[in-house]
């Protein structure tokens, strides 16, 4: 019987905001203070072990007493109350963790991207460390339809992988939901056609070929990603000497519409030059593929 | 309520016009599921393929659809779809336990065209739902009942893709008539007109 808590602590399991005051009550059962003849007034509050000052108790009544906390800091605080029984055996009665972090602070810079052949990732600054669990959900709807939240991981909160494939040329609202023990707060909402959030393959297949007849030009060919049924491509053309270490441009204007094959001019005669080639939506709408493998030919001699 | 069917809506017209247009570009393609659909179920030898029309009246015709009002026209193709949207159902559970991933990308593009249509008929200030929407003819519609043997129904699900693709060419072809403000359409545009 006597594993019975000779008292409680309340609140039971307090989450608290930092650098804020806490007060918690510890209050002691009859039947404990009957038998070992103790009161409020034998209540020693402990935190993380060491006792905590007296200045800092209240008794209120018989059975018992507070202590008060200001600017708590620390994350967490082991908080029991004691009492001293016969004299000098401090006895255990209760004891509780308090917490203590921030609210949420609103999500800032949400953005969406749709890697080609997989699904939206939303991203977004979560704001300053909570020191709290704190979940973040992102929300998607159409006009007509709400998608399933997207949860995120704990060890990624500021990242979220829908679970629906894109559907181009329908705008789709996208918002992320913030919230711990402290509070919960929204980010703003964008809106957009997940087309213009396109992040394409990177072309593929790059071969390089000389001219026999011009010996300053080597044409590029390439596949493009497959998106380009859906949409009109550009491209980065970057290009160097095998021993060179910096890369060329190819003017992005040469470059501006969709193709499969380029021409370089104004080449060194009998040189092998090394080629990368990228492309993103023609509009500028989205993001840059990866560069595609490098591929290399050599200029023919000059006659 | 108007706020909701507002949420979610951005326009502007334009812009919406646009979309619909490149969606309907999408499902007219018929690589986009009715090919698949052909090499799946192996009807394609010339002979099958040849079988695999549209059956007359079961979707509305193009110059049907060049007649309607602008929210006639929206609110057919909803309605339509909607039925279309009955129809993969059916051809799903034809396909048992054989993998067609193009219908569930056709399921969510009609799904996106429905949104887009919901979004202007709010915009030209009416609703996708409401009114009766011009009925399809008494032709057949995807009937996959027991009655028909396993090839009939491979063979009636092919008639239904088929004019379900040319359905959304029309569409598209509606869709691109259509003039740049909301209240004029090409067809009774003056430059239209100039061309006559």
């Amino acid at each position: 019987e006597l594993l019975d808590p000779c008292g409680h602590i309340d609140p039971e399991s307090p989450i608290i905001q930092r650098g804020s005051n806490f007060t918690a009550v510890c209050v002691l059962k009859e039947k404990c203070m009957d038998y070992f003849h103790v009161n409020a007034n034998y209540i020693i509050w402990k935190t993380n072990h060491l006792t905590v000052p007296k200045e800092q108790y209240t008794v209120i009544n018989r059975t018992a007493a507070s202590v008060t906390f200001t600017n708590v800091v620390s994350p967490n605080l082991q908080l029991t109350c004691n009492i001293l029984t016969f004299g000098q055996i401090e006895q255990n009665v209760y004891g509780i963790t308090v917490l203590s972090g921030f609210p949420p602070e609103k999500p800032k810079n949400l953005n969406c991207i749709v890697n080609e052949g997989r699904k939206m990732m939303c991203q977004w600054d979560p704001g300053r460390e909570t020191y709290l669990e704190t979940n973040f959900t992102l929300k998607s709807e159409w006009a007509t339809e709400k998608f399933d939240d997207c949860k995120t991981k704990p060890d990624t909160p500021n990242s979220c992988l829908v679970d629906y494939s894109p559907v181009y040329f329908v705008n789709i609202e996208v918002w992320v939901e913030a919230e711990n023990a402290l509070g919960n707060i929204t980010s703003d909402h964008i809106n957009f056609d997940p087309i213009d959030k396109v992040k394409p393959n990177p072309p593929r297949n790059l071969s390089v070929s000389n001219s026999e007849e011009l010996s300053s030009i080597l044409k590029l060919t390439w596949i493009n990603p497959s998106i380009n049924s859906v949409i009109r491509l550009k491209y980065n053309i970057l290009y160097r000497t095998k021993d060179a270490s910096t890369w060329s441009q190819i003017p992005p204007e040469d470059t501006a519409s969709t193709r499969s094959s380029f021409t370089v001019q104004d080449l060194k005669p009998f040189t092998e030059y090394v080629f990368r080639v990228r492309c993103m939506k023609e509009d500028g709408k989205g993001f840059w593929s990866e560069w595609s493998e490098d591929a290399s030919g050599i200029t023919y001699e000059d006659r | 309520s108007t706020a909701a069917a507002m949420r979610g809506c951005m326009g502007p017209y334009q812009h919406l016009l646009s979309q619909l247009q490149r969606q309907a570009h999408l499902t007219e393609d018929t690589s986009s599921l009715l090919e698949p659909y052909i090499h799946l179920q192996g009807l394609n030898t010339p002979i099958l393929r040849g079988s695999c029309t549209e059956h007359p009246g079961a979707f509305p015709s193009k110059d049907a659809l060049r007649g309607l009002s602008k929210r006639s026209f929206l609110r057919t193709v909803n309605a339509t779809l909607d039925r279309v949207l009955k129809g993969l159902v059916a051809l799903q559970k034809q396909l048992l336990n054989n993998d067609l991933k193009e219908l569930e990308t056709a399921r969510q593009n009609i799904q996106g065209i429905r949104n887009n249509i919901h979004c202007m008929s709010w915009l030209l200030g009416g609703s996708s739902e409401t009114a009766e929407p011009m009925q399809t003819g008494p032709g057949s519609w995807l009937q996959l009942t027991s009655t028909l043997d396993v090839f009939q129904a491979k063979l009636e699900g092919c008639r239904f893709l088929r004019g379900y693709h040319r359905f959304m060419g029309s569409v598209g072809w509606v869709f691109r008539e259509w003039g740049e403000s909301p209240s004029r359409s090409r067809r009774h545009s003056p430059r239209w007109a100039l061309h006559k």
